[in-house]
Parts: C-alpha cells; sequence; structure tokens
C-alpha cells in the first residue's frame, strides 16, 4: 500500500517538475520550443543517471542490514546451542566417571543460567528483527529448553548425583529435539532474510 | 507473577536470607534444598501473607542458578500444596536478572498446582 502510494506520488511530482519546467522556458524565459525539449532531455538523462547510481546504492545498503541482522541471530542461536553443547557433554563426562561433583553440577547450573540469558537476549531480538514466523518458532524452542533443563537438572543428578542410564538417555533424546528446534530457527532466519 | 510496584506484605530475598547457591530437591539430597526453602521460608511467610489477604515477593537474584529439582521440591510443592490459583493471587516473583526462571517457576507452579 505504502509503496504504491509512493510510486503515484513520485509520478505526480515527476509530471507537476515536468510541466512546470516546460511553462517557465517556454513562457517566463521565452525560449524556443527546440531549446525547451533539449533542455528537458538533459534535465532527464542527469534524472536518470541520478536513479542508476542511487537506487542501487539504496538497495545495497538495504541488503547489507538485512544481512548482518540475520547473521547476528544465528550467532545467537549458535552461541545458545554451544552452551546447551557444554551442558551435555559436561553430563556425558559425568555419566563416564559415573559419579558427579560438587564442581559439576555448579558448572551445569551456572551453564543453564548462561543459557537461558541467551535465551532472552535471543527472544528480544527475534521480537524486534526477526519476522513473525521466526518469533512464534520461539515457543516450541523455549518448551524444547524447558524439558532439556528439567530432564538434566530435575531428577536423580541434583539428588544423589547419580548420573544413571535413565539419565543420560533421557537427557541426550531432550538435546537433539532441542538441537532440532534451533537448526530449524536458523534454518527459517536464512529463508525470512534472503 | 511479577509485579514489583505492588504493597507486599511479606518478602523473601533467597540470596540474602536462604542462600546464593539454592541446591536440590530433598533435604536429603544435602544443603540448601528446595524442601528446606519451602519448609523455613516459603510456606510460612506464604501463609502470613495469604492470611493478611496480601502478598509474598520472592526476590530470586543474586544466586548461582536454580536447578529444576529445587523449583519443583519448592514452588511446584507449594502449588501442589494450596493450589495453582491460591499461589498466583498471593505470590509474586522478581528477577531483574533472568525472566527465563520466571517464566521456568510459572510453568511449575502451573502443571503442579493441576495436580491437586
Amino acid at each position: 500500500m505504502y509503496r504504491w502510494s509512493a510510486w503515484i506520488l513520485c509520478i505526480f511530482f515527476g509530471c507537476v517538475i515536468g510541466v512546470s519546467l516546460t511553462v517557465i522556458l517556454l513562457f517566463r524565459f521565452s525560449l524556443s520550443i527546440d531549446s525547451t525539449l533539449s533542455i528537458l532531455s538533459l534535465a532527464q538523462l542527469a534524472v536518470t543517471l541520478f536513479l542508476a547510481f542511487y537506487i542501487p546504492l539504496v538497495l545495497d545498503r538495504y541488503r547489507n542490514t538485512r544481512n548482518q541482522l540475520r547473521e547476528l541471530l544465528i550467532e545467537h542461536s549458535k552461541n545458545l546451542l554451544s552452551t546447551i553443547t557444554d551442558i551435555k557433554e559436561t553430563l556425558t563426562t559425568c555419566a563416564t566417571k559415573r559419579n558427579t561433583s560438587d564442581e559439576d553440577k555448579m558448572i551445569i547450573k551456572t551453564k543453564f543460567m548462561t543459557a537461558g540469558y541467551q535465551l532472552q537476549i535471543l527472544e528480544q531480538r527475534l521480537k524486534s528483527d526477526g519476522g513473525e514466523k521466526c518469533f512464534e518458532m520461539l515457543k516450541p524452542l523455549k518448551e524444547a529448553y524447558f524439558d532439556y533443563d528439567r530432564a538434566v537438572t530435575g531428577g536423580s543428578l541434583y539428588g544423589n548425583g547419580n548420573v544413571d542410564w535413565q539419565l543420560w538417555r533421557q537427557q541426550e533424546l531432550k538435546y537433539w529435539q532441542f538441537q532440532c528446534y534451533i537448526l530449524d530457527m536458523v534454518q527459517a532466519l536464512h529463508k525470512n532474510h534472503s | 507473577m511479577t509485579v514489583p510496584s505492588e504493597e507486599f506484605a511479606q518478602q523473601i530475598i533467597v540470596a540474602k536470607e536462604f542462600t546464593d547457591a539454592p541446591g536440590a530437591r530433598y533435604t536429603a539430597d544435602g544443603p540448601k534444598s528446595g524442601e528446606e526453602f519451602l519448609d523455613d521460608f516459603l510456606r510460612p511467610r506464604f501463609l502470613l501473607a495469604k492470611e493478611a489477604g496480601g502478598l509474598l515477593l520472592v526476590d530470586l537474584d543474586g544466586t548461582w542458578g536454580y536447578a529444576s529439582s529445587f523449583v519443583s521440591g519448592s514452588f511446584g510443592a507449594l502449588a501442589r500444596e494450596f493450589g495453582t490459583d491460591t499461589v498466583r493471587k498471593h505470590l509474586r516473583l522478581k528477577s531483574h536478572e533472568n525472566q527465563i526462571l520466571l517464566e521456568k517457576i510459572d510453568i511449575e507452579i502451573d502443571n503442579e498446582g493441576r495436580r491437586v
């Protein structure tokens, strides 16, 4: 709608300027028809040259901004995935050792805090720059995050410190689900901003 | 659940009054558990706020994070005991640091309260 209005306004003002210039040249300066037409052709050439340089510049700047925004959002998504992957790896190490130290528990808890902050930032960014479709994808992503958090810190890990097969398998499953949602979002960001 | 401008009958600042490193679900699991927090702080002050017809504010900032088992053992258990509506009516949570944590506790209260 705005685009069409802008087009119509541009054509209208172009016609007004063209007619005014013709009238001024013909009647105010009493030039001949030939001279007037030559001046109008020159003016037309100048405007065409200006637009030929200006429009690609504006489009290029617009595309660069969109690319930068997309890269930023993808970077935030990757950071979040990287933190969750760190948690998964710490947990796998604990499972291999068959016990969890207080230090491990603290590392996992603080990593979840970091992931929470990253998710918060991603949410804010998506709200302002991500587009409606990507923002809608945040809800299942958040649910997957809470599921993963519950699978890791809601069970025996923070009880007797035992990382048994059941806990490890459950968190592994939730991790891959979470990863799927993140990758879906990255793909949607690529599509939305390309 | 977060309305910091309201008047509060009771208040708990977790990091100051309880610990800056909340632990697991049950007292048997180790120190500073969700159960301990529920018994010593959350339930008594919630009851006081409820009797006064007022609100209890729980300030969650300044800690090293909350495990899901702690959240379930404290806020989840409170919702199981009193129901989601009563808890929502008298409890307010505050965290300027971590909005995701507020959502996590909200979900826990919702899920556990439905089991009443």
